[in-house]
């Protein structure tokens, strides 16, 4: 039997993009593994395509998908300033959330079935809002 | 009034900018460069593989080069080195390719990855040699494209050949590659060009000097 939930789907994003800054933020996201795995989630949580993020990085698309197989990845010291630059870009989303969370006198809800609502529980979706108002 | 300084900046080429590009390519091409099609240059430049230096004043491109990783071959190849006449001898052209050669290293670790870097030059055309020299090429082995896959306007040999010479670049060229970047370029080319370098919204020049030099350092 499958239970249903009600999930803010703008909660949902606000969690994947704390996750995702969570992940910034930690030291070790310089090193080989972990930033392969930044930029294979760099284009999920900011919702961008390949194109978007070799535009931005000024490198060619075929660069991204080696760095998202752990290929050619850039020199750690570069690495610093794309992870600092991805990093503002998560900010400005949350920042654009809040204030459209803050404008919304009936948040649109989604019926989701529980199976699948696990990204939004599992990031607190709410606690993150509260955060960000604070 | 104070005159300023004529500037050009160093950037990606975008793809919106490919027709631009390819026009400069076509006028300025000779017998000794393999030609691009319309279709190799938006190609290249979708994918972002060619770099470029534009006139901060008309917009105009003034030189040309890509970089490519072929992946037969696990070579990156520095080529398609185009410069507007009036702009020769004024350093540009040097100053592209170290630019191109300094942002594959610091964004795609080539030796890491057991890759080399090579540049191609045409066997009778002795204009780049010392350009390739002076950055820190160094002559590897002839080569020699099957004729039928040759642009048929490029010059041939009396035996109706095209040869090419493969320089590449050795560990002693980046030692010098980061010297330049690091303590002789001022961000001015000769005595009047002003030069900017835009890495984008994600790198700045200070990281590209710290991690070449870090690399150049754990040579």
């Amino acid at each position: 039997m499958s239970r249903l939930l009600e999930v803010n789907p703008r909660a949902v994003r606000v969690g994947v993009l704390a996750d995702f800054q969570a992940l910034l933020s930690q030291e070790s996201a310089v090193d080989d593994e972990q930033f392969q795995h930044v930029i294979g989630r760099a284009v999920e949580a900011l919702e961008m395509s390949d194109e978007d993020l070799a535009d931005n990085i000024k490198v060619s698309r075929p660069t991204i998908n080696r760095w998202k197989n752990g290929r050619n990845l850039p020199h750690p010291l570069m690495r610093r300033p794309i992870i600092a630059w991805l990093n503002q870009q998560v900010t400005a989303k949350l920042r654009l959330l809040s204030r459209l969370e803050g404008g919304a006198t009936q948040p649109r809800r989604t019926r989701v079935r529980a199976a699948g609502a696990g990204a939004a529980l599992r990031a607190k979706p709410m606690r993150a809002v509260g955060k960000m108002r604070g | 009034m104070i005159r300023r300084k004529p500037s050009y900046t160093f950037a990606q080429v975008n793809p919106t900018e490919a027709v631009a590009a390819f026009s400069f390519h076509e006028n300025a091409a000779t017998e000794h460069i393999w030609p691009r099609t319309l279709e190799d240059i938006r190609r290249y430049s979708q994918l972002g593989h060619l770099f470029g230096i534009k006139s901060d004043e008309t917009g105009e491109f003034v030189a040309l080069c890509y970089a490519i990783l072929d992946e037969d071959t696990q070579a990156w190849e520095v080529g398609g080195l185009i410069v507007a006449e009036p702009f020769r001898r004024g350093g540009l052209g040097i100053f592209l390719v170290r630019m191109v050669l300094a942002h594959t290293f610091v964004f795609q670790q080539p030796w890491a990855n057991d890759q080399r870097i090579i540049a191609h030059v045409h066997e009778s055309n002795n204009k780049p040699r010392g350009l390739l020299g002076e950055i820190g090429f160094v002559y590897s082995k002839p080569v020699e494209p099957p004729i039928d896959i040759v642009p048929p306007t490029m010059l041939r040999n009396e035996g109706g050949k095209v040869i090419g010479h493969e320089f590449e670049f050795p560990p002693d060229g980046l030692k010098r590659l980061s010297h330049w970047l690091n303590s002789e370029f001022d961000g001015t080319l000769g005595t009047d060009m002003e030069i900017n370098i835009d890495l984008g919204s994600a790198a700045d020049i200070e990281s590209l000097k710290a991690a070449l030099a870090s690399m150049a350092e754990s040579l």
